[in-house]
């Protein structure tokens, strides 16, 4: 049943161990940094998925206090309804016997294997009565038809795996382990398991034992476990009409028959062949050229330039978070207990906080996000991880609640946006020159966000860099969009590959790279049309672009406008990438472009959201509509602009 | 002037023979003699600091060399830190005595990895581990890493001495030897110098005077006088040769 179970400390020491069967890979390490370090503490539980064999699953629970991690690794194919009870009880024991520098703990197996069995105990007793109750409709197929996307970890942050969703389909599937004769197990047995556990929003939000009458599988049914939206084929089949607009039209151009054509003869030549007999060298821009001219280089784009740092804004921070904070606590059993309570928080911070009282804190915190334009289950599940993290913890003394709080979101914010990968293009540009190949980067994105004006500032910024860089111009299918790029290359001086208009951007993109590494640029930026998140023909077109030709580097263009968009744009883009790569390791994307930010002040909420979702560095952030309107995240002026 | 005083220090409100003016001018002298005194000890106490840094990149041994330099045993091993590792110990100095050291183990992940600031105040040295038998594959990011330990103000102004530590050398032949870390190092932290100046960083003109030399630490240390010296080490098995060795180095004595 149970693999491992782990206690250590927030500093890394190992403090307790109970093994009942070798881990393969290490689910703990993993865990640290991929789900705890990464502002994800507030979720339910998280799979881990090694290089070889089957995934785990983790559950865990923080000793603020003291500082320790409960961490409980089992098998992802289980499901463990005990768990929960089994850390609370754990954490209990072992708070009572831990001391600061010890690391032996020789009595504390027994008291383990004590609260083990009777937590097994207690949810089988539980389990037991149910498996007698008359089976409904079938949900044989739920477990299939989970959408299995290639990276495990994905489905703890996705909106689709709360707790309730994978409970339901990993209870079916333990039931249908345990008797495959009889028909499989129906949702009303999950009710009363559901309802004693300890998991969040415990009711099963699906329920509707009267319709499970049927013996057939009910669609209806599936849809609404899994919490689906309206069913698609509607709206599949509006959006399949407009992206078919291209294909037909590109069958017709092709298939017009070639008609013979007349061969001129004799002297005497009309005017208009004038034309075909003229072999002349063609001046490049033709008619529009002498709008076009070269600019200068002269003028150094902001991306290079020195940002201010400014050290004493966090005591501007703390100052005005404490000033616009909510005041601490309610008020608990009395006027006099609730003052004594204060004091005693506040002042010379003997009492651990408690739920209540950093609820008000970070509602009021949460609310602020949320006018900051930071999407609301972001801003949700960002507090919630504060929460979880603050809970347990002692209050220096004369600090408010709210300072704290503050001080701790202010943290969090800081440490989503500090970059997990190298920012350094020019570095990864020159060990792809040391190669032999140009570093290819690919712009993706929605309709209208500024990627071709944002490529072309990244040309401007790399050629004062000294590098040559080259445009694809794989956006094949705007009108206008190949003028577009050739009106920037004449200005930037910098060639253009494009084979024009209804071309497969894939194999463009592909001979552009073949014709990139023969010339010997150093780097190559693809350009492409945009496309919404749920336009399911696009986004294959876009992932076999990406499958086929391995760029080094995807961004993701995005703009600080959106709003809730941002999050569902992220997570389907890297969605799509991922489940129709043909490899184990799909390329996903690899950074982010932030534009427009001109527009909006103070309200950059939409950063925080997108480096959640994609967990993807902010590479650029665009902040004007000329060449030299490029800069980098200043990560201490988002934070401040964000709690102000 | 007396009048100014008066003023401020609302003195038609105090009795009678504070409001002289003899001493009403010996208060304000004796405030701003507190004043300067205070300044001046914070000033002498100065960057006699007593911490000495372990940093370095993920799952390096950072928490183990901890633990084995505090308690020296592992204990039952160690997981990857999410908070710093804060504690003072004695260390013996080859010379016989003990001095009291305040050992700062700073998580590696690249979300946390920054809080090492915070501390550089107090900070006499920086150890700087490596893992020497998984080096190759992420030998860009460690550099990198090292260089903004390097390219810090406080790093670069005080001449803090730096022990460069390759780990993991109980593996025997799997580790790859110091002088081949060192040299890697010493390649990667030269590009990082070149792309780095480009962007304008003023740091990376400082960190070594003429652009045409290649990077080396000796070179480092002639220009700078920070001294990087570099050792092999096992903290697994615990070196006491590693200890004295690595504190000399850091001019504790």
């Amino acid at each position: 049943m149970l693999d491992y179970f782990a206690i250590f400390s927030k500093g890394g020491a190992l403090l307790w161990a109970f093994q009942l069967t070798a881990l393969r890979g290490t689910p703990v390490d993993a865990l640290v940094r991929t789900c705890l370090l990464e502002e994800r503490s507030g979720e339910s539980s998280w799979t881990y998925v090694p290089p070889q064999g089957a995934g785990y699953t983790l559950k865990w629970t923080l000793h603020n206090g003291l500082g320790l991690v409960f961490v409980a690794v089992y098998q992802r194919t289980l499901k463990l309804l005990y768990i929960d009870q089994l850390l609370a009880g754990v954490k209990e024991a072992f708070t009572v016997q831990y001391k600061p520098k010890c690391f032996e703990y020789p009595g504390f197996e027994k008291r383990f294997q004590a609260i083990l069995t009777n937590c097994e105990a207690r949810a089988d007793d539980k389990q037991l009565p149910q498996q007698l109750r008359p089976k409904g409709a079938s949900g044989a197929l739920q477990k299939g038809s989970r959408p299995k996307g290639a990276g495990a970890q994905r489905e703890a942050g996705d909106k689709k795996s709360s707790e309730e969703d994978s409970s339901e389909d990993d209870a079916l599937t333990t039931q249908m382990i345990r008797d495959p004769a009889a028909s499989t197990g129906s949702m009303t047995e999950l009710d009363a398991p559901d309802g004693s556990s300890d998991s969040p929003g415990s009711g099963s939000p699906t329920a509707a034992p009267g319709t499970s009458k049927q013996a057939g599988f009910d669609q209806g049914r599936l849809q609404k476990m899994l919490g689906s939206p309206a069913p698609r084929s509607k709206t599949n089949a509006t959006r399949r009409k407009t992206s078919d607009t291209g294909g037909p039209k590109k069958k017709g151009a092709e298939a017009k028959p070639k008609k013979k054509e007349a061969r001129k003869w004799g002297k005497g030549t009309a005017s208009s062949d004038g034309e075909t007999l003229d072999f002349s060298e063609k001046v490049e821009g033709g008619s529009g050229s002498e709008n076009e001219q070269a600019i200068d280089l002269s003028m150094k784009s902001r991306v290079d330039a020195d940002e201010e740092d400014d050290l004493d804004i966090i005591a501007d921070l703390k100052e005005e978070g404490s000033a616009a904070g909510v005041g601490s606590g309610k008020p608990t059993g009395g006027l006099l207990s609730s003052f004594v309570r204060n004091i005693s928080m506040s002042v010379t911070g003997t009492a651990a906080l408690t739920a209540d009282d950093i609820s008000p804190a970070l509602v009021g915190l949460k609310r602020k996000l949320m006018e900051r334009n930071v999407a609301e289950d972001v801003a949700g599940k960002l507090c919630f991880s504060v929460a979880s993290q603050l809970e347990g913890q002692k209050l220096g003394s004369f600090t408010r609640v709210s300072t704290m709080v503050a001080g701790a979101l202010e943290e969090a914010l800081t440490r989503i946006l500090t970059p997990r990968r190298s920012i350094d293009i020019l570095r990864e540009v020159r060990a792809a020159q040391a190669q032999g190949r140009p570093y290819v980067m690919v712009f993706v994105g929605v309709n209208g966000v500024g990627k071709s004006t944002n490529l072309a500032k990244v040309t401007y910024w790399l050629l004062q860099n000294g590098l040559r860089p080259c445009i694809a111009a794989c956006d094949t299918f705007r009108s206008g969009a190949v003028e577009q790029l050739k009106t920037h290359c004449t200005r930037l001086n910098v060639p253009l590959y494009e084979r024009g208009y209804e071309k497969d951007p894939a194999k463009v993109a592909a001979e552009a790279i073949a014709h990139a590494k023969r010339q010997k640029y150093d780097v190559l930026l693809v350009d492409t049309a945009g496309r919404m998140q749920d336009n399911e023909p696009l986004m294959r077109a876009l992932s076999s672009l990406i499958n086929l030709n391995h760029p080094d580097l995807v961004l993701f263009v995005g703009e600080a406008l959106v709003g809730n968009d941002a999050v569902d744009q992220l997570t389907k883009f890297n969605q799509r990438l991922a489940d129709l790569a043909r490899s184990a390791t799909p390329h996903t994307i690899d950074g982010l472009l932030v534009t427009k930010a001109d527009t909006v002040d103070d309200k950059v909420g939409a950063m925080i959201s997108m480096v959640y979702v994609s967990s993807a560095p902010i590479m650029f952030i665009g902040c004007g509509q000329t060449y030299v309107d490029l800069k980098r995240l200043n990560i201490k002026s988002v934070v401040r602009s964000l709690l102000k | 002037m007396e009048q100014d005083i008066r003023a401020s220090l609302q003195l038609d409100s105090l009795p009678e023979r504070v409001s002289h003016p003899s001493t009403a001018l010996s208060l304000a002298g004796l405030v701003v003699l507190l004043l300067l005194l205070t300044l001046v000890r914070s000033w002498l106490k100065g960057p006699k600091g007593k911490s000495v840094l372990i940093l370095g990149p993920c799952g390096s041994g950072k928490t183990t060399l901890f633990l084995q330099l505090r308690d020296s045993s592992i204990h039952q091993g160690t997981v990857a830190s999410m908070q710093e590792n804060v504690d003072t110990i004695p260390i013996q100095l080859p010379n016989g005595s003990s001095k009291l050291v305040q050992l700062v183990d700073v998580p590696g992940h690249p979300r946390v990895r920054g809080k090492f600031r915070t501390y550089l105040d107090k900070t006499r040295g920086i150890i700087y581990i490596v893992d020497a038998v998984d080096f190759t594959p992420h030998k860009t990011a460690t550099a990198e890493q090292l260089y903004e330990v390097l390219e810090q103000g406080l790093v670069r102004k005080r001449r803090m001495p730096v022990l460069l530590v390759c780990n993991k050398g109980d593996q025997g032949a799997k580790a790859h030897t110091t002088s081949f870390i060192q040299k890697q190092f010493e390649k990667e932290i030269d590009q990082l110098r070149s792309t780095r100046r480009t962007l304008g960083d003023s740091a990376a003109a400082d960190l070594l005077p003429k652009a045409d030399m290649p990077f080396t630490f000796e070179a480092l240390s002639k220009a700078r006088g920070a001294q990087v010296s570099c050792c092999g080490a096992s903290a697994k098995s615990g070196l006491y040769s590693f200890t004295r060795l690595g504190f000399s180095n850091d001019r504790m004595s």
